[in-house]
């Protein structure tokens, strides 16, 4: 019997969540077809990267799809008069 | 005018050097303090409370911050809280520091806060020890926020926590874990001891915006969220007016 997908993008998840070379717990995780899709933002290239090998790890046979943004350096040029 | 720059969920790690410094260092040039609410850390250890600590040197002005939890996940918060203090950050949990602005007072009170939910959909002190143990910690929390910020006599306040006060800021985050985002606890302490404005982070596919109840501002500034290295409010500095507030405490600074 195959196992619900629902079981896999959980693993994903906690996969995420407690290898070291990730940590994040915001990491959204959908599986479409034989494509394992996340999206997010991580604080450095290095965890996108990271993401993207642990992902892999899990589900060596799928296309691993990459919606992930480094957190930004610039800083604002505008702020919000309260 | 008082000038506050906040971020939040920085979650730096060793591979965080020399990518956070120069960025925040320009908070200097637009914001009278920097305040970052939680998550400082990947996971809670102390050489990338160092590496913070080193980013932060380039930032000249006063830096405060609270915990998040993955400031605790190594279970050593105290270590992360104590090098980042050692380095000159203010560190606050259940207390609260004054800053000094061009003579106006800025207090800020601050503590990590907790789960259980929002107004109707939330946890309770009751059932398995589990249970009442998670709901307890919530309670005290707000507890030491509201008398931390009851506490301060300053010309503006603001409460900064990492978890959220209200159910606004969390956008799209499902309904679902919600509980696990924050508390009314929060902001019904925030709401009782008067304040001009909540800052708050863990929520990173939340939204900028929100109110408490009774009409405080609040911003979750979880970096995702804001899509900067910091945001800036400007806080208008108003005529003292007698404080209102469930403790009771003639005062000043509270605009409810």
């Amino acid at each position: 019997m195959t196992e619900p997908i629902e079981y896999l993008v959980a693993r994903l998840h906690e996969a995420l969540t407690h290898d070291p070379r990730v940590s994040d717990q915001s990491l959204e995780v959908c599986i479409a077809g034989d494509r394992v899709v996340l999206r997010g933002e991580l604080a450095t290239p290095e965890r996108c990267d990271a993401a993207v090998a642990v992902a892999r790890e899990l589900c060596p046979d799928a296309e691993i799809v990459a919606d992930l943004r480094v957190s930004p350096d610039r800083a604002p040029l505008d702020a919000e008069r309260l | 005018m008082i000038r506050i720059a906040a971020v939040g969920d920085v979650h730096v790690g060793a591979d965080s050097r020399g990518r956070l410094g120069p960025s925040l260092a320009e908070a200097a040039a637009c914001a009278d303090v920097l305040l970052i609410a939680g998550d400082l850390t990947r996971v809670g250890v102390l050489e990338e409370a160092q590496v913070l600590a080193e980013e932060l040197q380039a930032v000249d002005v006063p830096v405060v911050a609270v915990l998040g939890n993955h400031d605790h996940h190594a279970g050593r918060p105290d270590e992360v809280a104590g090098a980042l203090s050692a380095s000159g950050v203010r560190m606050l949990e259940g207390d609260a520091t004054v800053i000094d602005v061009r003579g106006s007072s800025l207090g800020i009170a601050g503590v990590i806060g907790f789960g259980g939910g929002f107004v109707g959909r939330s946890a309770s002190e009751f059932g398995e020890p589990e249970m009442k143990a998670f709901v307890r910690r919530t309670i005290e929390s707000a507890h030491r926020l509201e008398a931390a910020l009851v506490g301060l006599d300053t010309d503006a306040r603001v409460a900064l926590m990492h978890y959220s006060p209200v159910a606004d800021t969390l956008g799209r985050e499902p309904l679902e874990i919600h509980p696990f985002l924050g508390s009314y606890l929060l902001a019904e302490a925030v709401d009782r001891a008067g304040a001009d404005l909540v800052v708050h982070g863990h929520a990173h596919r939340g939204s900028e915006r929100g109110m408490t109840p009774g009409g405080v501002k609040v911003r979750n500034v979880a970096q995702p969220v804001i899509g900067a290295p910091f945001r800036v409010y400007e806080l208008e500095i108003r005529p003292r007016q007698p404080r209102v507030g469930a403790a009771g405490v003639d005062g000043a600074g509270a605009r409810l």
